[in-house]
């Protein structure tokens, strides 16, 4: 308590110096506020996109789908009745939203003039229009369930095969059987996904239709989609049980297990954050011991008197070290304060960021409020706080008392 | 048993490449509640003396005891901590700049040896110290709102609030005008009297050591003279009433 009281009296007494250690601590604690915001935000927003346009939030296949079906899909497909089932097992779940059948086939996609190799993702249209909400039409509409023939295609494949909304184009792909297939589609809108690589190569259209082309009433997998990311686990862990009690034979997939790139962004940003703190850490630590360190010297002859009077010398250590922690307590109140004030206000700028690295779209500038970000920057900073007063105050400590009484 | 016996004290210092000798050889005994003024010209070695004799240094060779207690023993015989705390409970120190913690008030520059010593009735002890300084009523001002007699009034009131065996004073007068600083002398040793405590007061001052009831004169490191002056013994037998109201004066 007596170190308390004098520790805050010396910080008031040199208001001047302890308002500039203040100002150092408290941006560095409002920098890694606002950039683990920033960077939370982006994690978000990167995996609502993955999941909303791609994804879903899991992904349910025919045992031994992950091991076969780049060999052979037809093999490992899930029948009409079987994906039937799952979706009406799926449809049980409280944090059920939508549910979509999908076949992902490649195809040749043609007009005229050129033809390209496309992606082709075949889905149930409603549901579909919910699971991909995060797709952006930027021309024409989305897919119809009473439309067969109207397709999407990605931003980059229309631009290769200079294909407007509106122009007929043929889709040549292989039935189950091996034979050759041709189908007319109609471009009924161009989308944009959070990933430009995908738009260069996709294609979207109604699951009717693909089947036609394809010879079979099966699909691949069925995509669920449910209200709240973080309930992901536990919904998985119910469906599967309720598949196996329901006797299929079914391997699943969250999105996480299939987003890489959402991984390697994750794991871009890691790496900056973590480089961010480091180089705040080494400014907070530079900064509390050069105040600490001046603080010594003009307090030396006080130091002197407080040995001699009795004081040992741990007691020195511990009025300084208690007084860089009363410094950075306070910065950090105070950086955290602004640092939540800060993330808030320019969240609501809405503030528009260019497109990520591999992504065809920007994003709104999102300050998320994360306290563990909070946390670990206040006590982050007040252990700094801890190491960078030791030095000066073991020195302070060692110093000879004769010398220190004699220091003007 | 002495208050203080020091037995062959030589201290040196390094000063860039040159030993300095402080003190060569000092042999001095100082008696339960006996005052010795310490003299001579800059450089004799006295406030050396002193220091060692207040355990804030070490002795080059000799020996310093307080009450039988090695204080002045070379590094590693009585550790910091020991020394600290043997500090706290036994000696007081009285300062030519008066060494008030700055962001202490009155009553807790003068609480602070009481809280390291872990005493208890802190409170009342600090009171009736204040009182006894005449400064009660200043017990909440901070050291810059005091006037120079009035810090080293304090500075008394702290050296003695734990009852030391042992009072040092280091040019306690220097700072202050001679008026002032006769009033502080006299209720430094009327109070140390009171509590039966050895003062060993270090000074330039002539008029002072003229006063001393025992004078220890330095020169080069080693004691010129000691003498006791018995005319001089009223200087200690003035009485605290008198002191308290020549300050207050």
């Amino acid at each position: 308590m007596f170190e308390l009281k004098v520790g805050w009296r010396n910080i008031l007494r040199h208001r001047r110096r302890s308002l500039v250690t203040l100002l150092a601590v408290v941006t560095g604690v409002v920098s890694i506020i606002l950039f683990g915001g920033f960077v939370q935000a982006n994690y978000e927003g990167l995996r609502e996109s993955v999941i909303r346009s791609q994804y879903g939030h899991l992904q349910v296949y025919q045992e031994g789908y992950e091991a076969k079906h780049r060999s052979t899909p037809e093999k490992v497909r899930l029948s009409k009745q079987e994906s039937e089932k799952i979706v009406s097992i799926m449809e049980r779940d409280p944090h059920f939203i939508a549910a979509s059948r999908r076949i992902e086939f490649t195809g040749l996609l043609g007009n005229e003039k050129q033809s390209q190799a496309a992606v082709i993702r075949a889905v149930d249209p409603d549901a579909e229009s919910l699971i991909n909400s995060a797709l952006t039409i930027i021309d024409g509409n989305d897919l119809d369930s009473s439309d067969a023939e109207g397709v999407l295609l990605g931003e980059g494949l229309a631009q290769s095969l200079n294909a407007k909304t509106g122009d007929s184009l043929t889709l040549v792909s292989a039935t189950v059987g091996g034979a050759m297939n041709a189908v007319d589609v109609r471009v009924q809108g161009i989308f944009r996904s959070f990933a430009k690589e995908y738009d260069d190569r996709a294609m979207m259209m109604p699951l009717s239709q693909a089947q036609r082309v394809l010879g079979t009433d099966a699909v691949d997998m069925v995509v669920l989609l449910i209200d709240d990311t973080s309930k992901l686990k536990g919904v998985k862990a119910a469906l599967g049980a309720s598949l196996k009690q329901a006797g299929l034979h079914t391997e699943m997939q969250t999105w996480d297990q299939l987003a890489s790139f959402y991984h390697r962004v994750v794991e871009l940003y890691d790496g900056i954050f973590l480089f961010v703190i480091i180089v705040i850490a080494v400014v907070v630590l530079f900064g509390i011991t050069n105040t600490m360190m001046i603080a010594v010297m003009e307090r030396t002859a006080e130091i002197g008197t407080l040995r001699a009077i009795g004081t040992r010398q741990t007691g020195i250590v511990k009025q300084f070290v208690v007084e860089g922690l009363v410094l950075a307590a306070l910065s950090s109140v105070v950086g955290v304060l602004i640092g939540v004030a800060l993330s808030r206000g320019i969240t609501g700028l809405e503030v528009m960021m260019p497109p990520p690295p591999g992504s065809s779209r920007g994003y709104p500038l999102r300050i998320a409020l994360v306290p563990w970000v909070w946390m670990v920057s206040a006590f982050g900073v007040w252990a700094i706080a801890a190491l960078a007063t030791l030095f000066p105050a073991i020195n302070a400590s060692r110093k000879s008392i004769v010398d220190a009484l004699r220091h003007v | 048993m002495s208050m203080i016996e020091a037995r062959g004290v030589h201290k040196s210092y390094q000063m860039g490449s040159t030993e300095v000798h402080a003190l060569r050889g000092v042999d001095i005994d100082v008696a339960e509640g006996e005052c010795v003024f310490l003299g001579g010209p800059s450089g004799s070695g006295k406030s050396t003396l002193l220091h060692l004799v207040g355990g804030l240094d070490r002795v080059s060779a000799g020996s310093v005891k307080i009450r039988g207690f090695e204080v002045g023993a070379l590094h590693g015989k009585t550790n910091d901590a020991e020394l600290a705390d043997f500090r706290c409970r036994n000696i007081g120190f009285v300062f030519q700049s008066f060494n008030l913690l700055p962001v202490l008030t009155v009553a807790e520059n003068v609480e602070y040896p009481l809280m390291l010593a872990g005493a208890s009735d802190k409170a009342r002890r600090v009171t009736r110290m204040l009182e006894e300084v005449g400064l009660a009523e200043l017990a909440k001002h901070f050291p810059n709102e005091l006037s120079g007699g009035q810090r080293q009034r304090v500075a008394i009131a702290r050296a003695l609030v734990h009852q030391p065996s042992l009072l040092i004073a280091d040019e306690p007068t220097a700072n202050l005008d001679s008026q002032t600083g006769d009033r502080v002398i006299e209720l430094m040793l009327a109070l140390s009297r009171k509590q039966g405590s050895s003062v060993v007061i270090c000074t330039h001052d002539p008029a002072l050591l003229a006063r001393a009831p025992r004078r220890v004169l330095l020169r080069d490191g080693c004691i010129e003279s000691d003498e006791t002056i018995e005319s001089n013994r009223t200087i200690r037998t003035e009485s605290h009433a008198s002191a308290a109201a020549a300050v207050a004066a």
